[in-house]
């Protein structure tokens, strides 16, 4: 019996690996921002952040699935509600994520973002299908307004700069001065 | 009057090279040689140095964010002015040279950038390098050209620099697993169709890869099950050793034998096999096939 049931078991896997299809899976994920590379913001703002989907490999078009497994603390949110990707062969598509900094958030303070995507299975064959997944992270480093990605460089006001604004004031004051004391003379 | 007259006729008249009674007492001691004697006529070599002026690169383009594409190259295109101030024409267009450079990576370059337009002084040329998919992530790429003129003075700028992004990558194949013949008694069995290879094609570094499997069901009698803890995972054939990774049931277990690094694939860089081992089956299940195709596949996940 115990032979019987093994024969059986081994013909079944046979059949199995007979229909086998070998093909490959492929894609990637492009981050802008990586551990040497924060995105910084300052308390109260936010960006949008966008991570790339790349389908340049694999035979057909892919379906993938969005999460963020850790949203460093609450700031970062996935913005579009349908988050199955579908990724055309040889495109590149970008998932959008928000970071909102809260007003009261640290300074110094660093919270990593991780993200994963996950190939909707197609079934396949075989005895074990797999599919791939990719976990893309990237740190927000919270920093002082002048630190922030997003800071813009003031403009400089138009006009007198101080220093010579001082200068011909002085001038100005002697040459009066002196007028003045010739006029009395 | 008359004295200034004669004065200025005694000047003309009188030769100014004349000799010197010391000349040959000098010649004998200094070794010096002295002019002796009226001078008429000579011959003499004259060199003349007619300056030039070196190019400069006068702008470079911006470079925006770079990504790299998945086993493959990112072609970057951009342009750059040189200017010699002995004119456009005085510019070799030959010898334009651009380079992509980061300390401790191998230079991307295009040693022929085009011609583009001559203005004046100015050559305003294109170039077009490709980086690959391992080049390292960076924000600071240094852009580097250079241009000679047809003195070979070089003029060079590497002012500016642009980011390449991270690229978080993978192929793996195939994607299904299958095993010989098992018996209730067997152990120890190896896939027969792994290893499955899995290529880093993205500039990622120090990724691990987890494995999230779950049980075979029977599929006949549904009931049955061939346990996630009944398989190992190894980098090694046939991944039943004693470094085997233990799967669990529906958990992303981290293969501790495998770490992929960035590099050329075609190399033999930058990847990993993973070999699939079959510990023993459940003594109490009966003869039937069982697969993943009911509880769903097993998720292979690098990070």
């Amino acid at each position: 019996m115990k032979k019987s049931k093994q024969v059986i078991i081994g013909g079944l896997f046979a059949f199995l690996i007979a229909f086998l299809m070998p093909f490959s899976l492929a894609f990637g994920v492009v981050n802008s921002y990586w551990d040497d590379m924060p995105l910084r913001l300052a308390p109260g703002e936010s960006k949008t952040v966008f991570l790339g989907l790349q389908n340049m490999l694999g035979g057909e078009a892919m379906t993938l699935k969005a999460e963020i497994t850790d949203d460093g603390g609450g700031i970062a949110t996935l913005v579009d509600t349908n988050l199955d990707y579908l990724v055309p062969l040889g495109d590149e598509i970008g998932v959008p994520i928000r970071i909102e900094v809260p007003e009261d958030a640290k300074r110094g303070v660093t919270h990593m973002i991780t993200t994963s995507f996950t190939q909707i299975s197609t079934g396949g064959g075989g005895m074990v299908h797999l599919t791939g997944g990719i976990v893309s992270r990237f740190p927000v480093e919270i920093v002082g307004e002048r630190d922030s990605e997003l800071y813009v460089q003031p403009e400089p006001k138009e006009g007198i700069p101080g220093f010579w604004f001082i200068l011909i004031a002085i001038t100005v004051t002697l040459i009066v001065f002196t007028l003045a004391r010739r006029r009395k003379h | 009057m008359v004295i200034i007259f004669l004065g200025l006729l005694v000047l003309l008249i009188v030769p100014l090279i004349s000799a010197g009674f010391f000349d040959d007492f000098v010649k004998r001691f200094t070794g010096e040689e002295r002019i002796t004697g009226e001078l008429t006529s000579n011959e003499t070599s004259l060199n003349i140095t007619i300056g030039n002026a070196a190019p400069t690169i006068t702008f470079v383009e911006a470079i925006s964010a770079q990504s790299p594409v998945e086993a493959g190259n990112r072609t970057i295109t951009f342009n750059f002015t040189a200017t010699d101030d002995d004119g456009g024409g005085n510019i070799n267009v030959s010898t334009a040279e651009g380079r992509f450079q980061l300390s401790g990576e191998p230079t991307r370059l295009n040693l022929t950038c085009s011609d583009w337009a001559t203005s004046g002084n100015d050559v305003n040329f294109t170039c077009t390098i490709d980086m690959t998919y391992f080049d390292k992530n960076d924000a600071s790429w240094t852009i580097n050209v250079t241009v000679r003129d047809n003195n070979q003075a070089t003029g060079e700028n590497s002012s500016t620099t642009f980011q390449y992004n991270v690229l978080t990558a993978m192929v793996m194949s195939p994607v299904s697993l299958g095993w010989p013949a098992v018996s209730l008694s067997g152990t120890n069995t190896g896939s027969n169709t792994d290893p499955i290879t899995i290529n880093n094609t993205g500039n990622d570094i120090n990724l691990n890869i987890n494995v999230t499997g779950l049980d075979l069901q029977g599929e006949e009698t549904s009931s049955e099950h061939i346990f996630t803890e009944n398989f190992t995972i190894e980098n090694i054939s046939e991944g039943c050793g004693a470094g085997a990774t233990a799967m669990v049931n529906d958990s992303s277990i981290n293969v501790t034998s495998l770490i992929l690094q960035r590099g050329d694939n075609d190399l033999g860089n930058g990847q990993e096999e993973v070999f699939f081992c079959l510990k023993g089956v459940p003594q109490d299940i009966s003869a039937q096939s069982y697969s993943s195709t009911a509880l769903g596949s097993w998720t292979v996940i690098i990070n």
